[in-house]
């Protein structure tokens, strides 16, 4: 069983959501918090929910606002049984798999969907029916049993039913209902039964003389009352047969994270019947390398089955597993309040991997080395130490672009919907084309004509923080050891001057600049050298003229941040 | 070839033929076959009345109700149409033909998509198509994008294929090539039942046989034993004034007779009048306006059902005129004059509603109890004037008739209107009346008792006694056969002449209709 579109109206956070998932049998679903990606899972729920009945109150409405109802329309592939005049075949609706669209009419080349739809209006009674424009007037119910042919189940954090064999549990999925019933009652009702008969056949003698001493028998007859067990107490019914371990410990009493894989465990079981499984926030509780092995285990059998996954995260280590294929950034559009899918192509799966925070942020600074990201480390600390809002409270993280890849990122990036920020140098063209990448709305901020990032600093700051900063080099990359650094600045350049130090000239900056950026033997082009280099900056920032291109190129990222 | 046998060898063919004339137990063998058959069967026919009579059978045997369903053709490919068919679909009313042509060429392509043929498939294991001699060319085609999907077996008598509308029917000879054709049916078992007319049924199969071997000019009345039919030689027709209004004529005091039943012969009580359907030079006779004013005029208790088809154009009419009156009113300059013109007129008899309102005013009545129902009557009207709603046209219509019992002759026209005027969620009385009709097409109803109509309207049914009205206007053999068919005990003949002469133009049926 596929779903094939999930279209949402006025339900919890999202007033509209419409998405296709046609073919995906492993859909993930990330996006900062209260995207709505939580929701989406609950309406899936709800609407093929296999319980006759599920509560709703004003809060579930969107905005609270009972006047309109709360569709959920879940688009699915026909289950054989479905077909039959009687069932729902004639509800049957198309789906055009080359526009990814819903049509009324029933192409030979469409495959057959049907819709399900819950509705809920002021009164909050939960209607589900199937839905098909043609028949408006005649819609028909799909009672809870069908529901339930779906097999959908929602791994959360109210399992403990899970673990049971009752009706709507997918252990009762499994056995497909067909357990042996003789087996059931000789073994589990009838044993109940004998020791109910049992404890009865005992006199509490003490109570009931209590009983007839101090009760008076004037107004009604009590000779012989008895105490006894009474039979409704000892209800018991399937639901009460849950699984324990080995050592006889219930399973709903193992930590979240057992709880959790067990779940899951027995819903892909079902999924390989043909059942949709939902599960939120996959890495709960979990470790990163149960996390990967989970995440492995449902990659494959989402593959292999005739089914579908739905599973939310917040995890980079989830989507770096998962790669690009199977991912969709859930986001809300503030323009008109919807909330909106945006399917990452799978050509992008090593940007996936190498970039895994970014998808979970709002903004991207695109770096175009290791240098810069330290130098946006370096920013952050500026942003707390004068309290103001830290990058994250903005959602903007900085990521790596690896050099001449960084234009491709951040296009793919931009592409995907986040709003994103370049810093690069200006020493070498890229592709796509800095005119391109401005295009289509990518922010850039580079150093001067032919600068790179190095040379601007060089350029730009006060000459004391120069000396700070090769001060710095001076440890960090010759051993302390200043003549060292000196013949190293002397081979770049023989005019390099030995009173440097008191020479605050362009040929010495520029030699600086030069000699920071020899290959392999950088002086940064590391991300926690970047940071020191990045605060280095700042703690001369006032100082740096206003009109420079660093300190514009600074303002410039930091006003950025903050819009 | 044992009657088992046969109904294996129907059964076991993927497209097969049984000729069944009326009466040699059709419906009969459907339910054996639907009993014997795996799964469920899928049972179209053709009229509502067809679909009754089969339930009724299906239901007396016992058959499980989820081994069978049974539609007419058309409602069947309209299900389907109105299911799948995504565009413009013409307006029923306007032109009935266009209508039903235009959904059974519609079902005829959606039958042929894989995706429908599993919905099919999985729903049905065969297909039964009864009164096959009535299907048009478009429906026989529709049939045959069933039979790529079903094993379809169909039942007909082509001596039964009456002429509707005007498409071409199905022409046994050449359009079931395909079919693999068993012997025929060859048993009247209708009439050999017990108290059935035994020699009636040994007629009727003479009468068969002559008209297959060759179309005989006439069929002579002059010497057949009353045991087998009463015919009542008559001096005028149903149209003339002597008829119409001598209160002593002897042709109507008969047929009154015949419908008061004074003697309370049970065989009399199933009792089927049929009137001819001719054209004459100035206009067509047997329409349903003359079957109302003959209704009118031979049953004073309204004993008689008088039959309409279903998708009659004055359902539609008239429900188009009330919701042009309901809009429209607040403009009429005598109002009152308008809603007894456009609405009362139609629905009760003119005689009666002018005892009460005249022109444009109530009259005003002397005797109490008269002049309280003059005083509602005032309201009621004034109601609706001021307010036009569909409620108020209701307590107005119900009040017309439950209070001053104005006599209607058109019993079904006005039962509909109030419901439609009573439906909830309809924008309109027309919208109403369609989804009514619809409704009614779709469960079938069910026809006995006493009832008047024509052949069209009661093919397949089957009545314990018949009597037909003209007979000698009955010019097309095949409607005569269908009229004197319906007869299971008792079968009267009122006509001019005691030969009845076949038209020339109806001289062309094929003789040895089937067998090469």
């Amino acid at each position: 069983m596929q779903i094939v579109e999930v279209d949402i109206k006025n339900f919890r956070g999202i007033k509209s959501f419409k998405q296709s998932f046609y073919n995906k049998k492993l859909v993930c679903l990330i996006g900062r918090g209260d995207s709505g990606k939580s929701t989406i899972l609950d309406a899936i729920a709800y609407a093929l929910s296999p319980n006759w009945n599920v509560p709703f109150n004003d809060n579930d409405f969107y905005n609270g606002d009972t006047s309109t109802p709360i569709t959920i329309d879940i688009s699915i592939m026909v289950p054989e049984n479905f077909l039959p005049e009687d069932k729902y075949g004639m509800y049957l609706r198309g789906w055009d798999t080359v526009n990814n669209e819903i049509r009324s009419e029933l192409k030979e080349e469409y495959e057959r969907i049907i819709t399900i739809r819950l509705e809920i209006a002021d009164d909050l009674e939960p209607h589900w029916y199937v839905y098909n424009e043609c028949q408006e007037e005649n819609k028909k119910d799909i009672n809870n049993k069908d529901r339930a042919r779906f097999n959908c189940f929602m791994v959360s954090d109210y399992l403990e039913k899970h673990f049971t064999w009752g009706s709507g549990t997918p252990l009762y999925a499994i056995s497909k209902g067909d357990m042996d019933l003789s087996e059931y009652n000789s073994k589990f009702i009838k044993p109940i039964r004998d020791a109910v008969n049992k404890i009865n056949e005992n006199d509490f003698s003490s109570l009931n003389k209590c009983f007839e001493d101090s009760i008076s028998s004037e107004l009604i007859h009590i000779a012989n009352t008895k105490t006894k067990l009474e039979a409704r107490d000892v209800h018991f019914s399937i639901n009460k047969l849950s699984l324990h371990d080995e050592n006889g410990i219930p399973y709903r009493l193992k930590g979240k994270g057992s709880k959790r894989l067990l779940s899951t465990s027995i819903q892909l079981a079902t999924v390989k019947d043909g059942g949709i499984t939902l599960i939120d926030e996959i890495e709960q509780g979990l470790e990163p390398d149960r996390i990967k092995k989970l995440v492995n285990l449902i990659k494959t059998t989402a593959q292999d089955s005739d089914s579908q996954i739905f599973i939310t995260t917040h995890s980079n280590n989830v989507i770096t597993e998962l790669g690009a294929e199977n991912i969709f950034i859930i986001r809300r559009n503030d323009s008109d309040c919807t909330v909106i899918a945006k399917e990452v192509p799978k050509e992008l799966t090593d940007i996936v991997r190498a970039c895994a925070e970014a998808f979970f942020a709002k903004k991207v600074i695109v770096c175009e080395g290791k240098t810069e990201v330290g130098i946006c480390r370096a920013i952050d600390n500026y942003l707390k130490a004068n309290n103001r809002h830290i990058m994250s409270y903005y959602g903007c993280i900085a990521i790596e672009g690896t050099g001449s890849n960084f234009a491709k990122r951040s296009q793919a990036i931009k592409n995907l919907g986040f709003e994103t920020l370049v810093l690069c140098d200006s020493d070498i063209g890229c592709t796509p084309s800095k005119e391109d990448l401005r295009n289509i709305g990518v922010i850039l901020c580079d150093c001067e004509e032919g600068n790179k990032i190095e040379t601007q600093i060089f350029k730009d700051i006060p000459y004391e923080a120069v000396k700070e900063i090769v001060q710095y080099a001076i440890e960090e990359r010759y051993n302390s050891d200043e003549s060292h650094f000196f013949d190293s600045a002397k081979a770049k350049n023989s005019e390099f001057p030995s009173d440097w130090k008191d020479n605050d000239c362009e040929l010495v900056r520029k030699t600086l600049a030069d000699i920071s950026t020899i290959k392999d033997k950088e002086w940064f082009k590391r991300i926690d050298r970047g940071e020191e280099l990045g605060n280095l900056i700042f703690k001369y920032f006032d100082n740096i003229n206003d009109e420079a291109c660093l300190k514009k190129q600074l303002n410039q990222i930091m006003r950025w941040i903050e819009s | 070839m044992t009657y088992d046998e046969l109904l294996e060898n129907f059964l076991s063919k993927h497209k097969s033929l049984l000729i069944s004339p009326a009466g040699y137990g059709k419906t009969y063998t459907i339910v054996e076959c639907v009993k014997k058959a795996q799964g469920k069967s899928l049972i179209l026919t053709h009229t509502h009345a067809g679909i009754a009579a089969i339930k009724k059978k299906l239901l007396s045997a016992n058959v499980s109700k989820d081994k069978y369903q049974v539609e007419t053709i058309t409602s069947y490919a309209q299900k389907y149409v109105k299911s799948f068919y995504v565009g413009e679909i013409p307006s029923i009313d306007a032109q009935t033909n266009n209508y039903w042509q235009f959904i059974l060429e519609k079902a005829e392509s959606i039958f042929k998509i894989s995706h429908i043929r599993e919905v099919i498939h999985s729903t049905y294991n065969n297909l039964f198509v009864d009164e096959y001699q009535d299907c048009t060319i478009s429906q026989h085609k529709m049939i045959l994008a069933l039979a790529e999907i079903l094993p379809t077996h169909i039942l007909g008598d082509p001596l039964q294929g009456i002429m509707e509308f005007g498409e071409k029917l199905v022409d046994f000879t050449n359009d079931l090539t395909d079919f693999d054709i068993l012997p025929e049916l060859d048993i009247p078992h209708r009439w050999y039942q017990d108290g059935n007319n035994r020699q009636l049924g040994d007629f009727l199969k003479d009468v068969r046989a002559k008209l297959i071997d060759d179309i005989p000019q006439s069929i002579d009345l002059n010497c057949i034993s009353n045991d087998i039919i009463t015919v009542v030689k008559t001096n005028e027709e149903i149209y003339d004034t002597e008829f119409l209004s001598n209160p002593e004529n002897r042709y109507k005091k008969c047929i009154k007779q015949l419908i008061n039943n004074p003697n309370h012969n049970p065989i009399y009580e199933s009792l089927l009048i049929l009137v001819p359907e001719y054209p004459t030079s100035t206009r067509p006779h047997g329409t349903i306006t003359d079957r109302a004013k003959i209704k009118n005029i031979i049953d004073f208790n309204h004993q008689l059902e008088l039959l309409e088809a279903i998708d009659g154009k004055d359902f539609y009419n008239l429900a188009k005129d009330i919701d042009t009156l309901i809009s429209s009113i607040h403009n009429a300059r005598l109002p009152i004059k308008k809603i007894k013109e456009n609405v009362l007129e139609k629905l009760f008899n003119k005689t009666d509603i002018n005892t009460w309102i005249k022109d444009s005013t109530i009259i005003n009545k002397r005797n109490p109890e008269e002049k309280q129902k003059a005083e509602t009557l005032k309201i009621l009207i004034t109601n609706f004037i001021e307010t036009p709603s569909a409620k108020n046209l209701y307590l107005l219509l119900k009040f017309l008739k439950d209070n001053l019992k104005l006599k209607n002759q058109r019993y079904s026209l006005l039962k509909s209107i109030l419901d439609c005027l009573c439906a909830e969620n309809t924008e309109s009385i027309y919208k109403a009346m369609i989804n009514q009709r619809n409704r009614i097409r779709r469960v079938g109803r069910k026809v006995e008792g006493k009832c008047l109509g024509t052949t069209a309207l009661t093919k397949g049914l089957e009545f314990d006694t018949v009597a037909i009205l003209d007979a000698h206007n009955f010019t097309c053999p095949k409607n005569l056969y269908v009229a004197l068919t319906r007869a299971s005990k008792k079968l009267i003949i009122f006509s001019k002449t005691l030969t009845l002469t076949f038209r020339q133009e109806y001289g062309n049926l094929p003789a040895k209709y089937l067998f090469p």
